[in-house]
């Protein structure tokens, strides 16, 4: 994936991140190269380090397990309805059975959930300091940070997250907090740079003039621009990891699940300029490649190699973003900001998945038209501005709303991290409580259950694997002691890839005393 | 603050133009509340030097918030905090008050109520938040002195500002204002109905409380007295020796045990409700020792009616020595301890529940946790293993009882105020929400015309 990358060359399992080495090469190359050291100097160490995209598909997805049969739970399947009094079957990480009276197999560990509710593992958009070891550095390896016997897990478990998406920002790295492609979007300056550092040999490439981020004219590629840069784009990983508590197997299952700008980076005519650019650049991109995968393949014996087109600023993410693999992901509260994103995600043709959308309930139409996924934070207010009560801040009836008018919503926390400073229902451990306040809103119970299952499952491009319980899907399954939504509930079992991670039990992280009733 | 300082600014061994500097500058802050008319007779009656100990409110010749209506008010389910609840009751309401309250079948509506249906939703008592600081400005702490007992905060409320009305979509009509933790002294606090009117229609009692803090945020730098526990005790107790002594001079003058007419100190004027055991204080207290050192200083030595207003981390170990004295624990706005020892959560109020605590409430801080949040508090102490009836109770009588304002607010009884809620369903479960809300007897808050607010 990285052909024609000077990245290429990095081993990033060998090397140190932001080798001081190959930061050195690369500035002294370039800035001899152009004269132009100072602009170089500035840049160059942002512009190392992207780390290669983790292929879920080697890892293999869970170890082998022994058959286990769940008998006798209600089991809220989320996509097929309540099956009442059912038996489930998992055998190696997997649902292989589903149903009223299905006959237990021989040998099968039995489990009794007689007058139990079973729900499928809840899904946390948002997840930090949980699972993950400190922020992986830029260039380092996502699986070298995972932690399962992290203690934190078993906070998310026993409230039944099974899954979590943990936004990775860069920490101690050159490169600062964020890990990032930080490159100044579309910028052509930035542009000339990569491309020379990969094709030096070939100075023209056809675009002799580019557009002045100040002032929008036609501007010379080598004249200095030194005021007023766009927005960096400084992009996040969305790193999606199973809480597989006690089980590195199968713990990570993605490295990036969106593509993840923030909000002021796609904001303003200058940076929505860039950011036409950096997507057309990115098709262009795309279509080259198929262009040059055509000709290599009727390619005769002794003709010679054409050259693979180059990637030039265009990322890994921004490639998935606009095949559609993955959603862009940004904050977008006010009305103003959720229009802005709808309108250019449709003019550029990508999936959005809009977190806050605190004024949303005043772009209903537009939203439902985009297919956008939102992460809602009930509990989170904006306060209207003043003489516009009734057109602006957040509106506590919005799930209603949205629920009428068929635009998906997944919930995320207050916070994304477990909290034991004693503030309660406020981290991320208050997730299916957020979920009730959905209900408080006017969703309907079982929205708000899909909220907290298939919709961020969906929304991380993992439908297939997690977010209800069907045969053939992930075993992740909780056993609870009551209503998925009620604030009294527990999970009495989680099990995750078909392995028990958590018993209440077993696990008192969370305070055990009988029920009154 | 040294000793001598102390003094001067008590007046006591203090040169005169001191002493009358305070003065002064007290009654220029009393003439800047034009609005409050509740504070101008006060500082009239202090010009008099005939204060009255408390200022209760009475019911005002005008009322802004217009006529009273007589309503009978028709629900499904009648929490009243005063007894069992009841299927299908029946709520009277005039001149504010409840005129009667119990099972439908009981109560004949006499003509002339205006009759509100609500048959399919839940009523109960309006709830009381004990620890509020969004009743008003911001500014909580003067952080000159370490205790000041001359400072107030009724001047600086904001009937119904927005958060409040957030707060009544969650059930709240009572709160106590009270100052920060900044300092160990931070002034006196005041209980307020949460719905719109003047401020002296508002006002349930000014002074509420006095807002002492005895650690865990009134510290001060190295070099000043107070930077660690030892001194912030001595502080507070030499402050409150200087207010009994004060309080004990009028209190034998007017028995006539003294001949000689005391010298009015406006400074300590609030400490003869307090030393009178007619309001409490409300302490920012917390961790095992800290509550030590509450229960020793303020209730054994100085006898003074005190509510334990944070009571967090480990204090619930000390529960034996609370009950010994019977004295309140308003727990929060943290609800769980985290217990490194078993690497389990366990929750602060089960924990006092456990341990037999009589008057059990919760709170949020506000805005720590936003106040429309009171009664997830307390859901998120069910969660940690309190009684569901009991936190019911910890949000409405328990509070008032520690408050001691049980004979107006807190559960629906007759002859207390009208302050009612209307809601969904339990408003533990959060999946339920308030549909409408009374104070004093009118309609604050209606979702059948207003927009929901929480």
């Amino acid at each position: 994936m990285w052909e024609g990358s000077w990245s290429m060359k990095i081993d990033n399992a060998n090397v140190e991140p932001r080798s001081a080495e190959v930061t050195r090469r690369r500035a002294l190359g370039v800035g001899v190269g152009l004269g132009l050291s100072g602009w170089v100097a500035l840049r160059a160490p942002f512009s190392v380090g992207q780390e290669p995209a983790v292929d879920a598909a080697k890892t293999p997805a869970a170890p082998t397990s022994p058959l286990v049969a769940i008998v006798g739970g209600d089991v809220h399947t989320v996509t097929q309805g309540i099956v009442r009094n059912a038996t489930v079957l998992l055998k190696d990480g997997k649902i292989i059975g589903l149903g009223q009276g299905l006959e237990v197999p021989a040998g099968a560990e039995i489990v009794d959930a007689k007058g139990k509710v079973i729900t499928p593992g809840f899904v946390s958009l948002n997840l930090s300091g949980t699972g993950i070891s400190g922020s992986p550095a830029a260039g380092s390896r996502l699986e070298d940070s995972l932690n399962p016997f992290d203690n934190n897990l078993r906070f998310a478990l026993g409230v039944g997250i099974t899954t979590g998406c943990a936004q990775l920002s860069a920490g101690g790295g050159p490169g600062g907090r964020r890990r990032s492609e930080d490159r100044f979007l579309g910028l052509e300056a930035d542009e000339v740079l990569a491309e020379l550092t990969e094709r030096q040999d070939d100075l023209d490439y056809g675009r002799p003039v580019s557009l002045c981020p100040c002032c929008g004219l036609p501007a010379l590629i080598f004249e200095p621009i030194e005021e007023t840069p766009p927005t960096p784009i400084t992009t996040r990983n969305h790193a999606v990891i199973k809480l597989s508590y006690g089980h590195l197997d199968g713990m990570l299952v993605k490295a990036d699940a969106f593509y993840d700008v923030t909000p002021g980076s796609l904001s303003g005519a200058l940076n929505q300029h860039n950011w036409r650019r950096q997507i057309k650049a990115a098709r262009e991109y795309l279509q080259k490649l198929a262009e040059y995968e055509k000709t290599v393949q009727a390619l005769k014996e002794g003709q010679e190699r054409p050259r693979p087109p180059a990637k030039g600023t265009v990322t890994d993410g921004l490639i998935a973003l606009v095949k559609g693999e993955v959603r862009l992901r940004t904050r977008a509260e006010t009305l103003s900001e959720i229009r802005s994103q709808v309108a250019l995600a449709k003019e550029l043709d990508y999936r959005l998945c809009l977190d806050g959308v605190t004024e949303g309930w005043l772009a209903i139409p537009e939203l439902s038209e985009s297919g956008a996924g939102t992460v809602l934070t009930p509990r989170s207010r904006r306060d209207a501005r003043r003489g516009e009560e009734d057109r602006s801040g957040s509106f506590v009836e919005m799930p209603l709303l949205f629920e009428g008018r068929g635009i998906p919503f997944a919930v995320a926390p207050l916070a994304a991290s477990v909290s034991l400073n004693g503030l309660a229902g406020r981290d991320l451990t208050s997730l299916p409580l957020e979920a009730a306040f959905l209900v408080r809103g006017g969703a309907s119970q079982s929205k708000a259950l899909e909220a907290l299952t298939i919709v961020p499952a969906r929304l991380l491009g993992l439908a297939d694997r997690v977010g209800s319980l069907e045969v053939g899907k992930d075993a992740d399954l909780l056993i609870l002691d009551g209503p998925p939504l009620d604030y009294r509930t527990y999970v009495e079992t989680a099990f995750v890839n078909g392995q028990r991670v958590y018993d209440r039990e077993d696990n008192p992280v969370w305070p055990v005393f009988p029920r009154p009733h | 603050m040294s000793n001598k300082a102390l003094k001067m600014r008590s007046g006591e061994g203090g040169s005169e133009p001191v002493a009358r500097g305070w003065r002064q500058r007290w009654f220029a802050g009393g003439v800047c509340l034009v609005w409050s008319c509740l504070s101008l007779a006060y500082v009239t009656a202090q010009e008099a030097e005939t204060a009255p100990a408390v200022t209760a409110v009475a019911e005002a010749a005008t009322d802004s918030r217009g006529p009273a209506p007589r309503l009978a008010i028709l629900v499904g389910k009648l929490i009243t905090c005063a007894g069992d609840p009841i299927e299908g009751g029946t709520i009277l309401v005039a001149d504010g008050k409840i005129q009667a309250v119990g099972p439908s079948a009981e109560i004949e509506i006499p003509a002339g109520y205006e009759v509100i249906d609500h048959r399919q939703h839940f009523a109960m008592p309006g709830l009381v938040e004990a620890h509020c600081h969004t009743a008003g400005s911001g500014d909580l702490n003067e952080m000159v002195y370490q205790t000041n007992p001359e400072l107030r905060n009724w001047d600086q409320i904001i009937p119904h500002n927005p958060r409040l009305q957030v707060a009544i979509a969650g059930g709240v009509t009572t709160v106590c204002q009270i100052p920060g933790s900044g300092t160990n002294m931070g002034g006196w606090g005041v209980l307020l109905k949460t719905g719109p009117g003047k401020p002296e229609e508002v006002i349930l009692r000014a002074p509420g409380v006095l807002k002492i803090a005895q650690s865990g945020n009134p510290e001060r730098q190295a070099g000043e007295v107070g930077s660690g526990r030892i001194g912030m005790n001595h502080v507070i107790r030499e402050q409150l020796i200087e207010g009994r002594l004060y309080v004990q001079q009028w209190d034998d003058f007017e028995a006539g045990r003294r001949a000689t007419k005391p010298e009015v100190d406006l400074r300590l004027e609030y400490f003869k409700p307090l030393f009178r055991g007619e309001i409490p204080i409300l302490v920012h207290t917390q961790a095992y020792q800290v509550v030590q050192s509450t229960l020793r200083i303020l209730h054994d030595e100085m006898n003074l009616k005190v509510v334990i207003g944070h009571g967090t981390f480990d204090s619930y170990l000390l529960a034996d020595e609370i009950n010994k004295r019977g004295i309140p624990v308003l727990a929060g706005p943290r609800g769980f301890r985290y217990d490194p020892e078993i690497g389990q959560i366990r929750g602060i109020l089960a924990e006092f529940e456990d341990r037999g605590v009589d008057v059990l409430g919760i709170n949020t801080d506000s805005p720590v946790i936003p106040q429309e949040e009171l009664a997830f508090q307390a859901t998120m102490a069910v969660r940690f293993g309190w009684t569901e009836d009991r936190a019911i109770r910890g949000v409405t009588i328990e509070p008032a009882k520690a408050l001691m304002i049980d004979d107006r607010v807190g559960s629906l009884e007759v002859g207390k105020d009208a302050d009612i809620v209307i809601l969904t369903g339990s408003i533990i479960d959060p999946r339920h929400h308030v549909k409408q809300v009374f104070i004093d007897g009118r309609s604050v808050y209606d979702t059948a015309k207003d927009r929901r607010r929480f």
